[in-house]
């Protein structure tokens, strides 16, 4: 089981026990989760270069068990073409954006290079959409840059926004569907793999901004093939690194 | 809940037999259930309705949607406890945002001693009452069986001090999905404040099932949070 939508650490208005890399790998032994690809909740926040730093922490201490996003802010774009090589050297393996707390346009000038550089290295952007408005951004710009693989977060977030991200998602090879979400909707994984199939939807869970056992048990007793489950919790993900690693 | 709800999408809803199929797959021997047109067309219609469409499964309790009794048809909590003592009522639900009343003294505190009194459990969701009201009605009303439903994995702030100090409150799990939240409730309040619940047809029951058979607390414990402090509470209800 690979969790391709984590975190590490803390968030600024609500408590959980733990959050550090060592409390996520206790509880990926105890559930079986091979590895996670995780964010630093203070890079979607206040310092998205302090969190990338604990991310490489946490990558370092486990290297088959933690791999790295790294995150950006549009507020500082003169150090992005930096911070992605830079990052990119330490083994990171995708970029995360958060429009949505940063409060930035997906489509906005300063996330760009961003795209660019997934496009050209073939990596996986993984962006914080909700609401219908992100869907429809995120579809146009994955076809601009039709070499990176657009990991569309959430899938929208809301019902409304996940049913149209599907009927978007449908001929745009590029993008992912990502089940992260805390209302995990019943019907809508069944509903998902009718419409596109399996091939292209990722298992995410936000762990540790939400605990990852719910989405297990979502996704697990689901009404869909046993092959269907194995390409989501893990065959898809694993293609999407063996793209970069081609790469 | 049963019934056809307002809001349909993917025709997501569930009848009685739809709703004891779904109990069979995942082994879920009984269910505390209301109607959806209790909360979405008329309280005493619906309930009316959910006794009518569960009679004969005894593995089905009934939870009734109630308004402030002014408004609600038994207009007086005699008649109210006849019905209740018929039909075998467990439980209670109030959806104040959504129905038009808040919960103030005045509008439903005979309503909540009535309640108190028999120990009836009252299954409300802060997201459609308000976390004021609810610290509010609990101070009036200590002894209340309060059962927080539809919570959220932001909401610990809320919950923790409610569980210290009323012993009645108790957390319902299917949204309340924050880190290790679990092992958390369980650490600082042991294992009987924490009640197992599908929220069919919204979501799946193997979201929950899963959290509980897979966290890191003796086994005797998850079988009180599956199963036995829900069966003690509708044991002790006193119509």
């Amino acid at each position: 089981m690979i969790d391709t939508h984590a975190h590490l650490g803390k968030w600024f208005n609500f408590y959980y026990d733990g959050g550090d890399f060592l409390s996520m790998i206790k509880i990926m032994d105890r559930i079986g989760m091979e590895s996670a690809w995780i964010s630093a909740l203070i890079s979607i926040g206040p310092d998205y270069d302090l969190g990338n730093e604990m991310v490489l922490e946490a990558m370092r201490a486990f290297p088959d068990r933690f791999k790295g996003y790294i995150t950006l802010s549009p507020y500082f774009v003169d150090k992005i073409e930096g911070e992605l090589k830079k990052r990119a050297s330490q083994g990171f393996v995708g970029i995360k954006l958060h429009p949505g707390t940063h409060l930035y346009p997906i489509d906005g000038v300063n996330y760009l290079y961003a795209y660019k550089y997934a496009d050209e290295n073939k990596w996986p952007v993984l962006i914080h959409t909700w609401g219908e408005r992100d869907v429809r951004t995120i579809t146009e710009i994955a076809k601009s840059y039709p070499n990176a693989i657009f990991i569309m977060g959430h899938s929208g977030g809301d019902l409304k926004s996940m049913i149209l991200a599907v009927e978007l998602a449908k001929d745009v090879d590029n993008i992912y569907l990502d089940l992260t979400g805390s209302a995990m909707y019943n019907g809508i994984i069944e509903y998902y793999v009718e419409k596109i199939g399996s091939e292209r939807i990722l298992f995410g869970t936000d762990f540790p901004f939400i605990d990852p056992r719910p989405a297990i048990g979502w996704v697990e007793s689901s009404k869909i093939k046993e092959e269907d489950k194995l390409n989501i919790l893990h065959k898809n993900a694993e293609k999407i690194l063996s793209l970069i690693k081609e790469n | 809940m049963i019934g056809k709800p307002t809001v349909v999408p993917l025709n997501n809803w569930l009848d009685a037999k739809k709703l004891s199929e779904e109990q069979e797959r995942f082994n879920i021997k009984k269910a505390l259930v209301y109607h959806s047109y209790s909360r979405d067309y008329d309280a005493y219609f619906g309930d009316k309705k959910l006794i009518e469409e569960i009679k004969g499964n005894p593995n089905l309790y009934p939870s009734w949607v109630l308004l402030p009794i002014d408004i609600f048809p038994t207009d007086t909590l005699d008649r109210l406890l006849e019905e209740f003592k018929i039909h075998k009522v467990k439980a209670v639900r109030l959806f104040p945002d959504l129905h038009n009343f808040i919960l103030e003294e005045e509008i439903v505190g005979d309503l909540l001693s009535f309640l108190e009194e028999l120990k009836i459990p009252i299954l409300l969701s802060p997201n459609n009452s308000g976390w004021k009201y609810i610290y509010a009605i609990l101070r009036n009303h200590p002894n209340l069986r309060l059962v927080l439903v539809d919570l959220t994995y932001r909401q610990s702030s809320y919950i923790f001090p409610l569980l210290k100090r009323y012993k009645n409150v108790y957390v319902e799990l299917s949204g309340y999905i924050t880190f290790l939240g679990i092992e958390t409730l369980y650490k600082r309040f042991g294992g009987e404040r924490m009640i197992f619940g599908s929220n069919l047809p919204y979501k799946s029951p193997g979201s929950t099932i899963y959290y509980i058979e897979k966290a890191d607390i003796p086994d005797e414990i998850k079988d009180y949070i599956a199963y036995k402090n829900a069966d003690r509470l509708i044991q002790e209800v006193k119509l």
